[in-house]
């Protein structure tokens, strides 16, 4: 088989969705600068006691462990937790004004959000440090997780200020001798990796906001020991530390102190350096991905909120509309039960149905009504027309041509009819003995052009079986009851339908222009002018498509044929009156709610899956359950109104899902077919007066 | 009245369908470029989490700092500058045998290993032994350089951020 490029871009849109909403989730929902209040507990067995008592520097990479501490009366500044729009500039002037400097520990998701700012460090003069990515407590975290937190935040700080840092911040980290093993453990990892842990010796306290008092008398050296103090950038409101560090800056200067960056302070060279092109470019790609990352999602979330909109105001109009068709009709019939009795003609074009025309055309044949049955044989090749010539049935003919497709027979049993009403079926559907009174009963209002009948599935055993019978009953007819009620029908479904032969005529009768002949034929008429209504009560049993490879194809047909009517009746979006109702009211629904919405299908799928990984999963599956209970009020609701056993609704939550999947293929393969314009199989080959038996495969590189 | 009814289905060219085939070149051309921004994006993301960047550590390049222990405790000036001055010695290794070994979670488990089972000879206060000796052996524990009192480490009672 060979592999459609649609299905290729397929996968790997929904691959890279799956990628942007991990990337999004993972940089919005795991860690997070929040409250600091976590505890480090854990033994300290395996903390080297040079660690725990040594400097807060701590070099440790070949196995050779160092730490190191600042100069004396030397203040190694640093801030944690930015970049930050609101504070980190404000921080820096105040840096410039006393002529200091400062490490800067930055959150890579803040570096993303606010990449100037990184740049304005750098540029101040100040210095650089990693503090992962999410704000991770790192020594929780398996070795791979921390080495992703730390290199993305290196390959981040690269791609937004071209410098790279060696220096490392833990999140939650205080002074060395609360080391614990896990965090000397991932202490550790960084240095293997290069990184220098910085941890603290004095605490301004100042991510608490306890007071710009209680800060400053926190930050004040006591000893005339160096220490690295730690300040936050970012995080919440840090006014107060703006303030303490103007305060605090000015009582150092004047006792002599020097406050400056980690490296200045204790001693190393070469902390951070220019970074190779190679990893700017990496980083900056990199920051751009996470942000269209957040933009897709973002996108996709208010389409899916638009998508759940949707469905709801849908729910409302179908089941209002219902209640509004039901009582009409219901009205209608105690008033005026039978007003029509003008004979009608049966038109049954047939193709090979020598499995079903016998029982469809003896209940035809069975009606209460005055009718006269022709039925077209289209060129079959399994003695249709005999097997219907044998039945030897009063009033029914048998027309034979070659074949020329369903538009083409059913023209031809028109041309033979002698009555003013039609009837069309198909060939495999069997009627009721009331069917056909039924149907011709609202051709007594003048302005009706045709009626739609009530198609049901006959066949409902097995999975298949149920979920088409739950679709015709919920989907169809109560679509068929919206559709009435707005006037603006889009399909009498060529199972059974009615018409009235002026209004056919006046048309130019049955166009092979689409695949589904029947909705063309519908919205052609709508536009000239006719009511199109929907009579619940003429029952047609049709056989549902039995294998999945059927219903393919059936579905298929449907839905590309629709799209091709659809695109045909375009104009009618603008037009007035009665063309305009179906224009802006019934095109519009079939464009959201049977070709977007379907499309949209899988999106709403991986969202589920994101829903169920990043945030709550209890409220996520509470939404779908409320969204299957709606759906199960809507059948309950369906299934009633047409007099049918709500048994066979326990399979509908499955349905909603399967049957969610073959649809939006079914789109997608529609949709591709019709923008690349492939001729289809079943297309009709231009013929040029020649008797010749229909090619099966049409030209050019033709789809299932 | 005479039926306008079409009988014949023919010459009639059905709704979407381009003989030509050129909107289908075109179709499948905007579907691969589509397909090709959605992998190279996908290609992005997987190359920049594993990607490795440079991180060159820094030297410990600790310059002597004669007197510069007024006041603290213990460390005698002249063995603890003779220590600091050795201290470059021990280079961090390169960039690409770094990221190497840390591919390997194992690699990390093996750096404890060293410092756990070396003696415990480091002190806060420097050992009155000749100076720059324990300073050098492998995989020992070095004190702490001069600047920082490692007598009474500063203990703070609240968890810290």
């Amino acid at each position: 088989m060979r592999v459609r490029a649609h299905w290729i871009t397929l996968c790997a849109l929904l691959a890279a969705l799956a990628v942007a909403l991990v990337v999004q989730g993972y940089t919005h929902h795991f860690g997070g600068i929040g409250d600091d209040s976590v505890v480090a507990t854990g033994p300290s067995l395996r903390v080297p006691q040079a660690v725990a008592t040594g400097g807060p520097v701590i070099v440790a990479n070949n196995g050779a462990v160092r730490t190191a501490g600042p100069k004396d009366r030397t203040v190694a500044l640093t801030f944690d937790d930015g970049p930050d729009p609101r504070w980190t500039p404000q921080v820096l002037a105040v840096l410039r004004k006393h002529n200091a400097h400062a490490t800067f520990f930055v959150v890579g998701t803040q570096v993303i959000a606010h990449p100037e700012l990184l740049r304005d460090v750098v540029a101040q003069g100040d210095e650089v440090g990693v503090h992962t990515l999410t704000h991770a407590n790192l020594g929780t975290l398996p070795v791979w997780h921390q080495q992703l937190e730390l290199r993305t935040t290196q390959e981040i700080i690269e791609g937004a200020a071209g410098v790279s840092t060696s220096l490392l911040r833990p999140p939650y980290s205080s002074v060395d001798d609360a080391l614990t093993d896990a965090d000397w453990a991932s202490v550790q990892n960084a240095a293997s990796d290069g990184y220098v842990t910085v941890l603290t010796t004095s605490d301004s306290d100042d991510w608490r906001r306890p007071g710009v008092a209680r800060i400053m008398a926190v930050s004040q050296p006591t000893r005339p020991h160096g220490e690295v103090l730690l300040m936050h950038d970012g995080g919440g409101d840090r006014s107060q530390t703006v303030a303490a560090l103007d305060r605090l800056l000015t009582r150092l200067d004047a006792d002599g102190y020097t406050v400056t960056t980690v490296s200045d302070a204790v001693g190393l060279r070469g902390t951070m350096h220019p970074a190779p092109v190679v990893e700017r470019a990496i980083g900056a790609a990199l920051i751009n991905a996470v942000r269209a990352s957040d933009v897709v999602v973002l996108a996709l979330t208010w389409a899916l909120l638009l998508a759940g909109a949707v469905t709801v105001v849908r729910a409302v109009l179908v089941l209002g509309a219902a209640r509004r068709h039901t009582r009409r009709v219901r009205a209608a019939a105690r008033l005026l039960p039978t007003v029509v009795t003008e004979p009608a003609t049966v038109i049954v074009p047939a193709y090979n149905e020598s499995a079903g025309i016998e029982a469809a055309v003896r209940s035809i044949a069975a009606s209460d009504h005055p009718i006269e049955i022709i039925v077209v044989d289209d060129g079959s090749t399994d003695g249709t027309a005999d097997i219907v010539e044998r039945l030897g049935l009063p009033g029914v003919r048998v027309i034979r041509q070659a074949n020329g497709g369903k538009p083409a027979a059913l023209n031809r049993g028109l041309r033979a009819a002698s009555h003013d009403l039609i009837v069309m079926v198909d060939g495999d559907t069997v009627f009721e003995a009331d069917t056909v009174r039924r149907l011709v009963q609202p051709f007594a209002d003048p302005r009706v052009g045709a009626v739609s009948g009530n198609t049901k599935v006959a066949n409902r055993g097995g999975l298949l079986g149920a979920w088409q019978h739950i679709e015709y009953v919920v989907g169809f007819n109560l679509d068929r009851r919206l559709f009435d009620v707005a006037e603006c029908m889009p399909t009498v479904p060529g199972a059974i339908g009615g018409f009235r032969r002026s209004a056919l005529e006046r048309i130019g009768g049955v166009s092979s222009e689409t695949l589904a002949e029947d909705t063309d034929l519908t919205m052609a008429l709508c536009r000239d002018g006719w009511r199109v209504v929907y009579e619940e009560d003429a029952l047609a049993w049709t056989e549902a498509p039995a294998t999945l490879a059927e219903l393919w194809k059936q579905r298929y047909r449907w839905c590309y044929g629709t799209l091709q009517a659809m695109w045909k009746h375009r104009g009618a979006l603008v037009q007035k009156d009665a063309a305009g109702k179906l224009g802006r009211r019934g095109l519009v629904y079939l464009l959201v709610l049977q070709v977007l919405l379907p499309l949209f299908a899988p999106v709403v799928d991986i969202f589920a899956i994101y829903g169920l990984v990043f945030l709550d999963p209890v409220r996520v599956i509470g939404v779908w359950l409320a969204f299957l209970l709606v759906q199960l009020l809507m059948a309950l609701y369906a299934f009633r109104l047409d007099g049918e056993s709500p048994g066979v609704l326990w399979t509908l939550p499955l349905q909603q899902v399967v049957y969610r999947q073959l649809m939006y293929l079914v789109v997608i393969q529609s949709v591709f077919t019709s923008l690349a314009g492939t001729r289809l199989r079943w297309h009709r080959m231009e013929r040029y007066g020649t008797l010749k038996a229909p090619t099966p495969a049409g030209s050019g590189p033709a789809t299932r | 009245m005479t039926p306008t009814l079409r009988s014949r289905s023919r010459s009639v060219t059905p709704v979407f369908v381009d003989g030509s085939g050129r909107r289908l070149r075109r179709a499948r051309i905007a579907l691969f470029a589509a397909a090709g921004l959605a992998a190279a994006y996908v290609v992005l993301v997987v190359v920049s989490l594993f990607g490795v960047p440079t991180i060159a550590s820094p030297l410990l390049a600790l310059p002597a700092h004669p007197g510069a222990v007024p006041g603290s405790s213990a460390s005698p000036a002249p063995s603890a500058t003779d220590r600091a001055s050795t201290a470059p010695s021990v280079l961090p290794a390169t960039r690409e045998a770094a990221s190497i070994t840390t591919t390997q979670p194992s690699a990390s488990t093996s750096a404890p290993a060293p410092s756990a089972t070396a003696q415990p000879t480091p002190s806060p206060t420097p050992s009155p032994t000749a100076p720059g000796s324990s300073a050098l052996a492998p995989g020992h524990i070095t004190t702490t350089l001069p600047g920082h009192s490692g007598s009474a480490p500063r203990r703070s009672p609240s968890p810290h951020p």
